[in-house]
């Protein structure tokens, strides 16, 4: 797979919404492919926060986001063009079978129509749908649709996928053959996977942002975070990270 | 090519959804049931219009139920997230809805599928495929259209499902119940479901009305347009609110920039309309001052003699162009100056028509409008000079327009194979005292196929020639004349000692010969010539047709005129199964007929102290010839019932009961209910009053005879109520129904 080189860095980036609730304070992070990033943090920690602003449906408060150099809000139309997106919470058009869906998000992603049908081949082929192609979406399990959901995101080969606790619901066969997936894709992409599964950062990200009451906490490696907190694994790293902040 | 491929999607989408088609199948279903049992008062009324209107509330309340359903759904299931991530939000708004627009489409191609041969059935030989356009076409599919737009462009801008609901709900309701809001005389514009169109001809071409229907949605689709556009503008991004959503929004000039262009669209499309006139409203009490609108003639005659300008000459030369549905004409009048001082002279004309150029004795002058519109007609002034005689010349023209205040029905109005003219839309009306040798001739150049009748002219000379007939009236002692014009055919019979033209629609020829309404016409006319004596004219006595959408009739002149519904006593209308309205239509015949006697040869004179008019009169003699031809039992049923109810009605309103409150509303609103509860005086509280003195003079058949020496001494004059009670020896107490 060609080798995309993409870079985003978020600069002092705040966010707080109406009422006063800081989501986000201060943030700057560089974002770089090819990597598997691991966004991990508490609920509340303004991981969704960020997923949105990174996919520009959210604005700042204050700061910047660049991509390529250039700010985001002037790229919109090319973020759009390249991004590949897998919500927390989502619905889908239960009406269509799945090949019908793939092919209407195709046809928004901007596909012509011959190399939408070997991109939806694809993607069915990668999230192990064939059977499933023809079913109408709403006979389809919940582990089912999350794989709809993936393949939506990976339609098109797009420069950025962002997945938000994309896992969930998925049996753990599928789990550990999803890990691979993503960390096949983004030999070539950046990749972005927020989740509450430290099992799926350690197996399978390069990189690891941990977030907490919108600050972030900790960037590096998983080793890296494991040798910092001279523990046995990630998950008891990052319990030690959280514990400490915690007291601190 | 991107947009169209996504939008092929989109709709490929909708058109998958079981949902989409249960809302489909509702409104074809609904619309059927609609054609299978509407009423109307003619079978393209009942089986087309009607049916279309119906079928438009329904078609309107179920896409509104679709459309947010739709914008809803996604929002709420988070669909939206995914989808509006990988595309421009506001472009994704525009396929949606055009997705819509292509499934009310779909629906109205469905409704055709049964709508079109039904009404071929059911209409016969009456079917009129601009009128089926029309209906289903601008009337049905335009309410679908404008409940998407209206639908999606409230949920848009108010994001939240049960407001825009709401909201739509309040604007289809307040669109059907402006129908029955005649006090407020809303404006034809904003019937934007079903629009006010109604009573459509099987006779006549329904272009005026079409046209109606056409300035509705002229204005309605600019309008729901802008909600849309306000909407999408308005929609909500990057967790921001309405205003700021509508900032980032206009970033891109498009929307915002097509926001305007479609309010200037609405708001011109408003304001321009061609059919009505901006009249204020009018004063209706003293329309019915003497039920005949007399009052207004004789004020104007008052007014008149104390000018120093007489009218002695005056020759028209109006051309109809049924296509471009406009007239233009030059006029010539002839002006005697007495003063021998400059002076003012002032002219009424149609307020749709513009004077071109005017010229004084050969010099040219400037002709100024006045800004007031009244009942139709727009006041001009042009400045004569002391000559004695003065030649005045104008050129002239426009499209006839319709008194606003009056009615959002048009009367007036030119079409290919039907046209109607006020007098002022004949020929501007110079404002002056008309000498009694005053000359009038006028040329009025019409198609071949059409047949004018003249109100107030009785010489007609015809010249043919390049499809277009040139028709010549001359008369003396009067300047002007209202004109009505269509594919005639006239029979004629003897009646009552008069020869009788019944001049009658061309579509009719097949059924004339055997309609009833003819042997009614003649066994009324003999009745009211044996009761109360002869007209005073020895010409033909003119009954005229008119189409449907008059609703009625009137009586001027040697000419009785009703619409086509009151000849339904033929049983034209195809199947009888299901024959529309039943009507009275003869009654309404008779009805104006009888006003050759009361009314026109003698004139029944109102007063601020009783309910005598022509109309109480009229209405008691229609009663009793129609006992008398049909029976007691029709007559108690069709006349004493109606105006028992009306009397009831009467005594139980609020403002009879409480009159203090009269004085606390506006005097237009006064003016309005004094108007309503004047015509229950004139035509149902009178003739009960006239059924009192009937007994009190010893029976009907005395009675009437009292009437016959009232009608035959006061031939061709006023007959004020004291005339009456003189004449039939009774006092105001016997005529007490209280």
């Amino acid at each position: 797979m060609e080798l995309i080189f993409l870079k985003i860095e978020l600069k002092n980036l705040h966010k707080t919404y109406k009422g006063g609730k800081a989501a986000l304070k201060g943030l700057n992070l560089t974002l770089a492919s090819p990597s598997l990033i691991g966004l991990v943090g508490p609920n509340g920690a303004g991981k969704s926060t960020l997923m949105k602003l990174l996919t520009a449906n959210l604005l700042p408060s204050t700061g910047e986001i660049l991509m390529d150099g250039l700010p985001l809000a002037h790229k919109e139309k090319e973020l759009k063009a390249g991004l590949g997106y897998l919500p927390q919470e989502f619905g889908l058009l239960e009406d269509l079978t799945t090949a019908q869906f793939l092919d209407y998000m195709a046809a928004l992603k901007g596909m012509d129509a011959n190399s939408a049908r070997a991109e939806i081949d694809r993607v069915i082929g990668l999230t192990h749908l064939q059977d499933k192609r023809k079913a109408k979406i709403r006979t389809l399990s919940g582990g089912q649709k999350q794989r709809v959901g993936i393949a939506q995101a990976l339609l098109g080969a797009p420069n950025l996928l962002i997945f938000d606790e994309p896992t969930v619901g998925l049996d753990p066969a599928e789990r550990v053959a999803f890990r691979s997936l993503f960390t096949d894709t983004a030999k070539s992409r950046l990749v972005i996977l927020s989740t509450h599964i430290i099992e799926d950062v350690q197996s399978a990200c390069d990189h690891l942002i941990v977030l907490n009451h919108g600050e972030v906490l900790y960037t590096g490696t998983p080793d890296g975070l494991i040798r910092e907190k001279n523990t046995a694994s990630l998950e008891k790293a990052y319990m030690a990270l959280m514990n400490g902040r915690a007291c601190a | 090519m991107n947009f169209l491929m996504k939008l092929r999607r989109e709709i490929g989408r909708l058109l998958r959804e079981r949902a989409t088609w249960l809302f489909i199948a509702f409104t074809v279903a609904g619309a059927v049931w609609f054609c299978l049992n509407s009423n109307g008062t003619t079978a393209t009324d009942a089986y087309v219009l009607t049916t279309a209107k119906n079928s438009a509330v329904l078609g309107a309340l179920l896409f509104t139920l679709l459309t947010l359903i739709q914008f809803h759904r996604d929002y709420k299931n988070n669909t939206d997230t995914i989808i509006l991530t990988c595309t421009d939000p506001l472009g994704h708004q525009l396929r949606r809805t055009l997705a819509l627009l292509c499934a009310a489409v779909v629906t109205t191609l469905l409704v055709s599928l049964f709508a079109l041969p039904y009404a071929l059935i059911q209409t016969g030989s009456y079917f009129q495929l601009s009128a089926f356009a029309a209906a289903w076409y601008l009337v049905f599919f335009g309410a679908l259209v404008l409940s998407i737009l209206l639908a999606s462009g409230l949920y848009m801008l108010l994001r939240r499902v049960e407001a825009a609901f709401i909201a739509m709900m309040g604007l289809i309701t307040l669109s059907v119940l402006l129908e029955s809001m005649y006090a407020l005389n809303p404006s034809y514009q904003l019937f934007w479901v079903q629009t006010n169109a109604a009573a459509f001809s099987d006779l006549v071409n329904n272009q005026i009305l079409i046209d109606l229907i056409v300035y509705n949605r002229l204005f309605c689709v600019p309008a729901a347009a802008a909600v849309w556009l306000l909407g999408l503008c308005c929609q909500r991004r990057y967790g921001r609110g309405i205003a700021g959503s509508f900032r980032g929004n206009a970033r891109r000039i498009w929307p915002p920039a097509l926001l305007a262009a479609v309010i200037i669209c609405a708001a011109l499309s408003y304001a321009c309309e061609p059919l009505f006139d901006n009249s204020v409203a009018m004063d209706y009490g003293i329309d019915y001052e003497s039920g005949t609108g007399m009052i207004m003639i004789v004020s104007s005659d008052e007014e008149e003699e104390d000018m120093a300008v007489t009218l002695t000459g005056k020759t028209v030369d109006l051309s109809v162009d049924t296509q471009r549905r406009t007239a233009a004409g030059t006029a010539v009048y002839t002006l005697q100056n007495t003063s021998g001082e400059p002076q003012d002279l002032t002219l009424t004309m149609n307020s749709g028509y513009t004077i071109q150029s005017a010229s004084v004795n050969g010099r040219a002058v400037q002709a100024t409008r006045d800004r007031e519109e009244v009942s139709g007609s727009a006041t001009w002034h042009i400045a004569l000079p002391a000559d004695e005689t003065i030649r005045l010349s104008l050129s002239y023209g426009g499209r006839i327009q319709n008194d606003g205040s009056l009615s959002q029905t048009p009367v007036y109005g030119i079409s290919d194979g039907y046209l109607w003219l006020p007098p002022d839309g004949v020929s501007p009306n110079a404002e002056v005292p008309v000498a009694e040798d005053c000359d009038f001739s006028a040329r009025l150049t019409l198609d071949e196929s059409l047949i004018p009748d003249f109100a107030d002219a009785n010489t007609q000379t015809v010249d043919t020639g390049d499809g277009k007939t040139t028709w010549v009236i001359k008369g003396t002692g009067y300047a002007g004349t209202g004109v009505i014009a269509a594919e005639y055919r006239t029979k004629t019979f003897q009646a009552g000692g008069l020869t009788v033209q019944l001049k009658y629609f061309a579509k009719q020829t097949a059924e004339i010969e055997s309609m009833d309404a003819v042997n009614v016409i003649q066994a009324a006319l003999d009745y009211f010539t044996d009761t109360y004596g002869a007209l005073p004219y020895d010409n033909a006595l003119t009954i005229l047709e008119l189409p449907a959408s008059f609703s009625g009739g009137f009586a001027a002149g040697n000419t009785s005129a009703m619409d086509e519904t009151c000849f339904a006593a033929a049983g034209y209308l195809p199947g009888e199964g299901s024959t529309p309205d039943e009507g009275s239509g003869i009654d309404t015949i008779v009805h104006e007929l009888a006003h050759q006697w009361w009314g026109l040869a003698t004139y029944p004179l109102s007063d601020d102290a009783s309910w005598w008019s022509a109309e109480g009169i009229t209405c008691y003699s229609t009663y009793c010839f129609m006992k008398e031809y049909f029976g007691e039992a029709y007559a108690n049923a069709h006349f004493t019932d109606v105006w028992q109810d009306g009397w009831e009605t009467y005594q139980n309103a609020f403002y009879v009961q409480h009159p203090e409150y009269l004085s606390k509303l506006s005097d237009d609103d006064a003016s309005r209910v004094m108007a309503a509860l004047h015509s229950i005086g004139l035509y149902d509280i009178m003739p009960l009053q006239l059924l009192e003195a009937e007994e009190a003079a010893g029976g009907q058949e005395t009675f009437q005879s009292k009437l016959a020496d009232l009608y035959q001494y006061n031939l061709c004059y006023y007959i004020t109520y004291e005339d009456f009670l003189f004449m039939t020896e009774l006092t105001e107490e016997a005529l007490n129904i209280a």
